[in-house]
This record gives structure tokens, sequence and C-alpha cells, in this order.
């Protein structure tokens, strides 16, 4: 059989990837939060806030100061990242290393209304699970692809939540 | 003195250096409600990192050490920072009510 000079190339070209990506060390990225997280959104605040009776004060005192506000504070948004696992391939060369690697996120997000005389009009939970791509340079720092679409979705300071379509009752995941 | 002693030296003290903790205990003692004023907390803390119900409501973002607690400047999310004080002051600038929030799951 007469093999052509291209295709011999493609395959030595494929030969020489595959022992190079089996080489990346396997390192499992383990369950937690975030660093930059908040962790004291659970589900159990649901309870603890009552439309038209927990005032503004009584969010903050609660919760702590929000991720996000709206410039007249008629709304704010509380978030938390969960990272569920995943795994980092971490190459090294040249004195140097790297990694590549893809992670489960668990996105919650608490949405505070207020009415005009400062007490809550709703209190919505949002959950959102989706994979984030994550690269580590040879500085150790991370640079993460985020995935979460609600985020893309929040309105900005000076915008009305009232407006917004993403406001939705849903149940806060278990 | 070889080389190798004087950079073990050095380590040594560097070492002592990074784990000085840097908390105070008695960092929000003076918080009581019905006494401590608005001005005590910008004199005692300093800038809040928030500001609520036009200057209302105070907020600062502090950690602990085996010191005590130490403010945190307002940085990448809540990274290094485990603790929200959340200040509620009345009409005449007097405390009413305040609480220590847990930001962080111990």
């Amino acid at each position: 059989m007469i093999t052509s000079p291209a295709n011999r190339f493609a395959r030595l070209l494929i030969l020489g990837l595959i022992p190079a990506l089996l080489s990346g060390c396997p390192i499992p990225i383990p369950a937690g939060y975030a660093s930059s997280s908040r962790e004291n959104i659970g589900p159990e605040l649901s309870e603890m806030i009552v439309a038209g009776e927990t005032t503004r004060a009584d969010i903050l005192l609660l919760i702590g100061e929000p991720d996000r506000a709206a410039d007249d504070e008629s709304w704010m948004v509380y978030k938390s990242t969960y990272g569920k696992g995943g795994v980092l391939f971490v190459l090294a060369a040249g004195g140097g290393a790297g990694g590549v690697g893809s992670e489960k996120v668990q996105h919650r997000y608490l949405i505070v209304e207020f009415d005009a005389n400062g007490r809550v009009e709703s209190a919505n939970f949002m959950d959102e699970s989706c994979w984030e791509g994550l690269v580590v340079g040879s500085s150790g720092t991370d640079t993460r692809a985020p995935c979460s679409i609600l985020e893309t979705h929040l309105p900005s300071a000076t915008s009305s939540m009232k407006h917004h379509e993403a406001s939705s009752e849903v149940t806060p995941e278990q | 003195m070889k080389p190798a002693m004087i950079t073990l030296l050095l380590t040594i003290c560097l070492a002592g250096c990074a784990a000085t903790p840097v908390g105070r205990a008695d960092l929000l003692d003076f918080v009581v409600d019905g006494r401590t004023t608005r001005e005590q907390a910008y004199l005692q803390l300093g800038e809040p990192s928030g500001i609520y119900e036009d200057g209302s409501i105070l907020t600062y973002r502090l950690d602990q050490d085996e010191a005590g607690y130490f403010l945190i400047e307002r940085g990448q999310g809540f990274m290094g920072m485990r603790y929200n004080l959340v200040m509620v002051f009345g009409a005449d600038g007097i405390l009413e009510r305040h609480s220590l929030v847990s930001i962080k799951v111990p």
C-alpha cells in the first residue's frame, strides 16, 4: 500500500499529540465554594424573609451587603458559586507549567425586590448549574470562562428589576 | 558565615514575619446598641464598604485571625472576608441594631 507524504505527516502528528495529552497530569478539582464567593444563601432564608414585613435593614442584618444592588436600592442580588468538582490537566515543560480543565459549578442567586417603603416585595432564588472551562497559567493565575447565563441577564444598577424578564419564582435547589 | 547558614537564618526570620497576627480582639468592643454613634463607627473603622438608606446603614468587611478581627479592603468578591458587620443607625445617629454576619460557613 502506498501512503502519501500528507497522510504520513498527519499520522505522525496525531501519534505525537496523543502522548502529549496523556502526559498531562490529571488533578481532580475538589468540590467547594469559590474563594471569592459568599456561602450564606441557603434555602432556609426563604422562611426568614416575609413579603410586606421584612425590611431592607432586616435583609442586610441577616445576609450582609449584597453582591449587586440598584442605585436606588429597589433591588439587591446575592450570589454564591459552588464548584461541584472537575479535573485539571497539568502540563510541565521547560521549567514552567500550566493546565487546562473543566469544573461543574452551581450559581445560586437570591434576588430581593423592595417597595417604596423599603419592605420586601419579593425574594426569589434562582439556581443554575453549568460547566466552566479553566486555564491555569505558569504563574498560578487561573482564567475562567463563566458559564452562567443568568449573570448576563441581570439588570444594571440603574435599571428596574420590574422590567426584567429573568425574575421568576424558583424553588431553591436542595 | 556560610551562605547556606545565612539563607537558613533569613528564611526563619521571614517566616516569623509572615505568621504575625494582625487582628485586634477589641476592635468591635465599641459597638453597643443604643450608645455607639455613626461618627464613632467612622473614627474606629474608617470608611465603610457599603452605605445604604442615605447613610443610616453602614457595612464593614472583616476577617479574623488568632489575635482578633481586622478590616478587609473591598476587593474581588468576598475573597479573604469571613464577616460583614452591619450597623443600623437611627435618625439621631445612634446605633439601633447591629449584626456580625458570617459570610463563610465555618
